[in-house]
């Protein structure tokens, strides 16, 4: 617990380093919630933009150690400490407090800006959370692949987050495969006390196919010694 | 003492195979020869498919490059590696005044990593990893880039640490100023068979 804290508290530091990650993760649904308040009536209806907080968080987790790794922190890290659970938990805690921190921002807004009440708006952000939550497990896998850089990922995860979110406004059939509208109709679902099973599989496996990445973390960069 | 028995280092290709006697070992050869693998190895970090290490369980490692998060300031650097060791920064003040270390903290806490100078950055890594209680002491090149004042400190911190019991392998291209040290030639070691060769003789 000791050593998930203190990474937990390193990870901040740097994180919050990053206005511009901030903002983007922060500012982008709040912006479009300001553009179509006059639509939004219920917690529920916002759960896509919530969605989109929590999933750019999670799934940015991969990234974000493969950053870490390439600017030779983690074998700084390791080279004190083997800590390979305890680094990916901390991790998680992380942009777990991360996400909290931007989904009450949105949530200031679209209380101040709709009727929506605030205990409801946190009702539908918990939801969100949860359903996004093995998405930080998949993500993670990312550090499995051998020569794979940050920059790279970086770049094709950004213009992709982005294009499932636009995605979302369509009614293209392309939906279907779009991560966001997935995640979107299960945190649906359990608003209204529905359980999605589909969702509760779709953890487990994740979960359990995500161990290797965390138990065999390598922490040295494929770009120097 | 840590035993290397019939150990395939990767990058270099070889496969050795040798003890490293408790005190101080340097571990002396050209650019390029595997020193900094090999530490990579006894420090975990790497694995190697073939070969045992035993009596590296309790290490801590210097790298040769200090890497970190430049833009986060000495003090939240300094709370966070003490902290890998359930200690806090007054330790770490602690254990600059019981070592008797000549480094004003309070004029660098709130400075930036990446606004320190190269052999003040150094110096600060070699004290943070010295702070952490373990058996060996891995040094990767500690003294590269350091003033002759600091590299004084450095190397009565690290005989007060030998004094205390603890061990150090210690990479250097610059003599270390200790007595009664021993030196391994990386460059001269005898390459032995990989354990799968042997086997598939026999």
């Amino acid at each position: 617990m000791y050593e998930i804290l203190s990474i937990c508290r390193l990870n901040l530091a740097i994180l919050l380093k990053d206005k511009v990650a901030f903002g983007w993760t922060a500012a982008l649904p709040t912006v479009l919630l300001m553009i179509n308040r006059q639509n939004i009536s219920s917690a529920s209806e916002t759960i896509y933009f919530l969605i989109y907080i929590y999933f750019n968080a999670f799934a940015g987790i991969g990234v974000y150690v493969l950053r870490e790794k390439d600017y030779g922190t983690l074998s700084t890290i390791f080279s004190i400490k083997w800590i390979p659970v305890q680094y990916f938990l901390g991790t998680v805690l992380t942009q777990i407090l991360f996400s909290i921190l931007c989904a009450m921002l949105f949530n200031i807004a679209l209380v101040v800006l709709t009727n929506v009440s605030l205990l409801s708006a946190v009702y539908a952000g918990l939801i969100a959370l949860v359903v996004c939550l093995p998405t930080a497990f998949l993500s993670y896998n990312l550090t499995l692949i051998k020569g794979i850089h940050s920059s790279t990922m970086t770049s094709i995860l950004n213009v992709s987050f982005f294009g499932f979110f636009i995605l979302l406004s369509s009614n293209a059939n392309l939906n279907q495969f779009n991560p966001f509208y997935l995640l979107g109709t299960w945190a649906e679902r359990l608003m209204h006390f529905e359980f999605p099973w589909e969702a509760a599989v779709f953890t487990i496996v994740v979960v359990i196919l995500s161990i290797p990445s965390i138990l065999f973390f390598q922490p040295l960069s494929v770009e120097r010694r | 003492m840590i035993t290397v028995s019939r150990f395939y280092i990767k990058g270099i290709e070889k496969t050795v195979d040798f003890t490293i006697q408790n005190g101080v070992t340097f571990l002396e050869g050209d650019n390029g020869i595997g020193k900094t693998l090999f530490l990579d190895h006894l420090a975990n970090l790497r694995k190697s498919r073939t070969g045992v290490l035993t009596g590296n369980e309790s290490v801590v490692y210097m790298r040769q490059t200090f890497d970190f998060s430049f833009r986060l300031k000495v003090s939240q650097y300094i709370r966070f590696i003490t902290s890998l060791d359930r200690k806090q920064v007054t330790d770490f003040k602690q254990f600059l005044e019981v070592y008797d270390i000549d480094l004003d903290l309070e004029k660098i806490m709130n400075r930036k990593i990446g606004m320190l100078s190269g052999g003040e950055r150094r110096f600060l890594y070699l004290l943070t990893i010295l702070c952490i209680e373990k058996d060996w002491y891995l040094l990767d090149e500690p003294l590269a880039n350091v003033d002759r004042k600091t590299r004084r400190q450095m190397m009565d911190v690290i005989q007060k640490k030998r004094e205390e019991g603890k061990n150090f392998v210690i990479t250097s291209h610059i003599d270390l100023d200790l007595d009664n040290i021993h030196t391994i030639n990386f460059s001269q070691l005898t390459e032995v068979e990989p354990p799968y060769l042997t086997e598939a003789a026999e």
